[in-house]
């Protein structure tokens, strides 16, 4: 087949005019190549430290309604419309939108780099709670931190009271871990998907489930457990009435599942063209929120053990310990650790879990920038792995292996999850569902090339439900944002890393847009074609309205 | 344990990791891709 598209066309009038010298893209090995690497990039941090703290805030057993409402008609629909944008596109963000936009493919374009900065922040700072989790593994085994486990994390590890040297000093404790973990992910980016981030995978999940479960049953056991697992889990069902609550769900859905932000479309255009999609889509769904279900049950059994050993209530423990976040991991879980029998094993399977499940999650979000880098700059994997790493990684250095780093982090984490996340959502959803109006396209496309048919539903689900509620979301985020400082952080700080993040990313990814592609973007062929020709057997059109 | 969170847990265990086993067992029974459309030799996989 002749192979010239022109640039102003879309990939549907592309598609019969190209031909065969596209460069052939990475792929993974198979289907459980990508499923693994995708299960590992949607379990993260979040599902170990966020998830049990937000449902027990959030109703306990009765927040299992909301969650579930929120798992199927957003955190699904939205992994499919990842999944149709890269494999439809076979590019990262920035090629995939530029392929998405026609004649506005230049403008669009930037919602592919907005994506790809949003992973490239993310990425500066989520190393840096890995290279913590390492020290900590390594802590487990004299339990290092004592008995005051605050005055350690914050005075002794990141020396946050010190002055000396001002802010910028660096700490040796974290930047040591820190730089290693950047060898470390930069090693495996630079050889590529299959041999890398799929390898990697293979050898990080299993040890990940096995660890992490042998914990989960190890605290079940633990004196105490009952009364934690009796606080997670009975429902107080008066707070579905109430609006956050459904917020919360909706927000832990989608921060937990890696969507919207360029990694599940980066990794799905690393599949074969004859793909089945929603399947193995419904499988990383579903073992995220089991993940996050064996997360609660280990979590909250050792705080019922922390609070059998307190003398207290599960509400009192609550009220006096953090249950969430670095809180928990970093203040909460060493304590407890120090309090129980056989605590070296304990806290090294709990630290050695964080780990790994960050470090799958960091390696998919450094594939997005890196795959960009690929496919904008005709790069290889090894050059895109250093052109991408050493900037990132000195940043990280910098920002975060000094004494600025926790204040850092919080306020950049927070920005860039509730701000920037959730405004490249909507973004997508308006673009490809109502601007380029490619609902029955993608429907098509994904049903076409799957065994699990998506149809109307789906459709109204990323054009209607799933933009109204982010919005909301997004609308009270700012207003509380720009009500009161967030965790009385000075403006200076929140204008810059919170805020100042949010722009940059804005910015960088308009002027992203007007660097010249090595390769010409639309020279590809969408399949299959859309719509099918006359006469092609399309059973799977049939269910598309 | 209370019943009402005994029953909660069974819940979240049957929708949850059920979900994940009948996924994963719809995949394994029907992995492969509908006969439409044509594999074309003309495009890199």
């Amino acid at each position: 087949m002749a192979k010239n598209a022109a640039s102003n066309q879309t990939s549907s009038q592309t598609s019969s005019q190209t031909s065969g010298q596209t460069p052939e893209r990475q792929q993974w090995s198979g289907q459980i190549g990508f499923i693994i690497a995708a299960i590992g990039s949607a379990v993260g941090l979040g599902n170990i430290w966020r998830f049990p703290g937000v449902a027990y805030e959030n109703g306990g057993g009765a927040f299992m309604i909301p969650y579930l409402v929120a798992l199927l008609t957003a955190g699904i629909p939205i992994l499919f419309l990842d999944y149709a944008l890269g494999h439809r596109y076979r590019g990262s963000a920035p090629l995939a939108f530029r392929r998405l936009g026609g004649k506005l493919g230049r403008w669009v374009e930037s919602v592919g780099w907005f994506q790809v900065m949003i992973c490239f922040f993310i990425a500066i700072y989520y190393a840096a709670i890995l290279a913590w989790a390492a020290s900590y593994f390594v802590f487990s085994f004299n339990q290092k931190w004592g008995q005051d486990t605050v005055g350690f994390l914050m005075d002794d590890y990141l020396q946050t009271d010190q002055v000396t040297g001002g802010l910028l000093a660096p700490v040796a404790g974290v930047m040591i871990p820190l730089g290693l973990i950047w060898v470390a992910a930069v090693a495996v980016m630079a050889r590529g998907v299959k041999r890398g981030v799929e390898a990697a995978n293979m050898v990080a999940m299993p040890v990940l489930v096995i660890a992490f479960g042998v914990l989960v049953v190890r605290a079940l056991f633990l004196p105490g457990a009952a009364d934690g697992l009796n606080a997670l889990f009975t429902p107080d069902f008066s707070a579905l009435a109430k609006p956050t609550v459904w917020v919360a769900a909706y927000a832990q859905i989608f921060f937990s599942l890696s969507i919207a932000f360029g990694i599940m479309l980066t990794y799905s255009s690393y599949r074969k063209r004859r793909s089945n999609l929603t399947s193995p889509g419904l499988v990383v769904a579903f073992a995220n929120s089991s993940f996050e279900i064996m997360a609660g049950l280990g979590v909250f059994s050792v705080l019922g053990f922390m609070a059998h050993e307190n003398g207290q209530t599960m509400a009192e423990l609550a009220k006096s310990t953090s249950i969430n976040g670095i809180g928990l991991s970093f203040v909460t879980f060493p304590k407890v650790v120090s309090e129980m029998p056989g605590s070296a094993v304990f806290g090294a399977l709990f630290f050695g879990s964080l780990l790994l499940a960050g470090f799958t999650s960091l390696i998919s979000i450094l594939q997005v920038v890196s795959g960009a880098l690929q496919d904008k700059f005709a790069l290889s994997e090894a050059k895109a792995a250093l052109t991408m790493g050493v900037p990132v990684a000195l940043i990280s250095l910098i920002a975060f292996g000094t004494k600025a780093g926790l204040p850092n982090l919080d306020v950049v984490d927070k920005y860039i999850n509730e701000v920037g996340i959730v405004l490249s959502a909507i973004v997508m959803m308006v673009v490809t569902m109502w601007a380029r109006r490619k609902g029955r396209e993608f429907c098509f496309h994904l049903s076409a090339l799957s065994t699990f048919k998506v149809g109307r539903l789906w459709r109204w689900s990323v054009s209607f439900v799933c933009p109204v509620v982010l919005t909301y979301i997004l609308v009270l985020t700012v207003r509380d944002l720009l009500a009161a400082p967030y965790s009385g952080y000075g403006w200076r700080l929140l204008s810059l890393g919170g805020w100042g993040t949010v722009i940059a990313c804005v910015v960088a990814a308009l002027a992203l847009r007007l660097v010249p592609w090595q390769r010409d973007p639309l020279e590809f062929e969408a399949y299959p074609t859309y719509p099918p020709p006359l006469g092609a057997k399309a059973p799977a059109a049939g269910k598309v309205s | 344990m209370t019943a009402a969170a005994v029953l909660m847990l069974i819940v979240a265990l049957a929708v949850v990791p059920g979900g994940l086993v009948a996924a994963t067992a719809f995949l394994a029974l029907r992995p492969e891709v509908a006969s439409y459309p044509p594999p074309d030799p003309g495009l890199p996989d």
